[in-house]
């Protein structure tokens, strides 16, 4: 039933997502036309329009990775907590298949998004000078080199970076299916009320970072960098783990559909 | 015949509000039942309680035997009392979402109904009537060969001609030896397709018995005694 779930989300969220793609591609690909025109040109008017450009192929970018997240956040409200709500709750699913399906369907458009921002990047600077391009693969070669010495010399930080994206990535997302899950519990102004207890949240996530901090400085300095890189790693994890729970609790437990 | 549906000392509370207040009862499989009510009775929770949409408070409802849950919503079909399909999709999409989560859903049904609507499986959802949209939802859940149809308020707010379609739509399309649980308060349009019937008021039943043994036991038709019963 996940796959049944993920195949129609990821349908509903790239109908939508595409045209960010596009808008995306079509600002690389002027840009990259643009840097061959101000190569060839004395003209002024050809670097006036590549700021302009470049500007929005940044916004294009930023909308793109907005818009994943947005999207995927937005289906999660809509589908469970609005008329759409009646179809998806007489769904042969458990909840946890739905969150689960709601879940990997964000993040694999968060992905999608990243990717071909990267993609386009790629094209923008296929539009620089062969000794401009040479410098950025020179850039990466560094940067892959020094990446590997560390592997080499402590394969363990490799291992934590890797694993606190991991759960990072899903935090998110889970937060947000949660505090979206809890607003629905308020039998009035529930957008109030969910962004108060957002807001309450991140107060409250504040203050107890703060607390911690030096405590894990200390751990840092005085015992290991890899303790406290397990310590945020587990509590990432128990922070997605208990959203999760909770957000099932409430879809399964206390929902009620009053359009 | 067992029970399709069972309610036993089943209370719902929202807060300090009761909503249903120790409902017993058990409705065995095949016929059509009218759960009858004015506004606010408690039709819908009493429903949205049996699609495990709700949980109760106190007691239990049982549903083909079992507590509410992705197994009995998949020989379930529910119209609810709601716009509850998504705006941006086709009617030909609609009908394979349904088609994909429903093992029952019968497609060559689904676009026989909507033939005789005129709707192209290729219009968006969003283009159709009010009165349209509210006939797709009924034909995406008539098109099911399910073991119970829960209809909540299917003919209101439509216009006789289309309560014809509506009524029609359900008697021809049921599956053979399914049950329809009807929630309305529209009682003379459906009086003549029930078997069974249930007046419900403030959370509690007032009236459980088969239809044609009411008619005659009470000299009247259940529009009127529903009339009498729930007069202001």
């Amino acid at each position: 039933m996940v796959t049944k779930i993920l195949k129609h989300e990821l349908y509903a969220i790239f109908r939508v997502l595409i045209f960010f793609g596009i808008a995306v591609l079509a600002f690389a690909v002027a840009g990259r036309v643009l840097i061959a025109v101000m190569l060839g040109s004395a003209d002024g008017t050809a670097g006036l329009l590549f700021v302009l450009v470049v500007m929005f192929y940044i916004f294009a970018i930023c909308a793109l990775i907005g818009a994943a997240y947005a999207l995927g956040i937005s289906r999660f409200y809509k589908t469970l907590f609005t008329g759409e709500g009646y179809m998806t709750l007489s769904l042969p699913v458990t909840p946890s298949q739905l969150i689960t399906g709601k879940l990997l369907s964000s993040l694999i458009a968060v992905i999608a998004a990243t990717a071909l921002s990267f993609l386009s990047m790629l094209i923008f600077l296929a539009g620089w000078s062969a000794s401009a391009m040479q410098e950025f693969y020179d850039l990466f070669g560094e940067i892959g080199n020094a990446i590997a010495t560390i592997a080499w010399n402590d394969p363990w930080l490799v291992v934590e970076g890797v694993v606190n994206l991991i759960v990072t990535l899903p935090m998110i997302l889970l937060l947000l299916f949660f505090v979206i899950s809890v607003g629905q519990l308020f039998t009035s102004r529930r957008k109030l009320a969910t962004f108060g207890f957002a807001v309450g949240l991140y107060i409250a996530y504040s203050i107890i970072s703060s607390l911690l901090m030096p405590h894990f400085a200390y751990l840092s300095v005085n015992v290991s960098t890899h303790l406290v890189s397990w310590i945020q790693i587990v509590i990432k994890i128990a922070i997605d783990v208990g959203c999760f729970l909770a957000t099932r609790y409430i879809i399964k437990n206390k929902v009620n559909l009053v359009i | 015949m067992s029970a399709i549906l069972q309610c036993e000392g089943l209370y719902k509370s929202y807060g300090n509000a009761p909503a249903l207040s120790g409902i017993d009862l058990s409705i065995e499989e095949g016929g059509v039942i009218g759960l009858l009510g004015p506004n606010g009775s408690g039709k819908s929770t009493l429903i949205k309680l049996a699609m495990g949409m709700l949980q109760p408070t106190g007691g239990r409802i049982l549903v083909g035997g079992i507590k509410p849950c992705p197994q009995t919503k998949a020989f379930t079909a529910y119209l609810p009392d709601a716009h509850f399909l998504s705006e941006w999709m086709t009617v030909d999409r609609a009908m394979k979402f349904s088609a994909d989560f429903f093992t029952d859903f019968d497609g060559a049904k689904a676009e026989s109904m909507l033939s005789r609507l005129g709707i192209s499986p290729q219009q968006k959802i969003k283009t159709l009537s009010k009165g349209n949209k509210e006939k797709l939802g009924l034909i995406l859940t008539m098109a099911r060969n399910a073991r119970l149809y829960i209809l909540d308020e299917p003919i209101a707010g439509v216009d006789p001609a289309a309560r014809d379609f509506i009524l029609d739509a359900v008697m021809l399309n049921r599956a053979p030896g399914s049950t329809v649980f009807l929630c309305t308060h529209l009682i003379a349009d459906i009086e003549p397709i029930l078997t069974h019937a249930i007046f419900i008021c403030n959370g509690r039943i007032m009236l459980d018995a088969p239809a044609e043994e009411t008619r005659q036991r009470e000299g009247k038709t259940l529009d009127e005694l529903f009339r009498e019963m729930f007069r202001w």
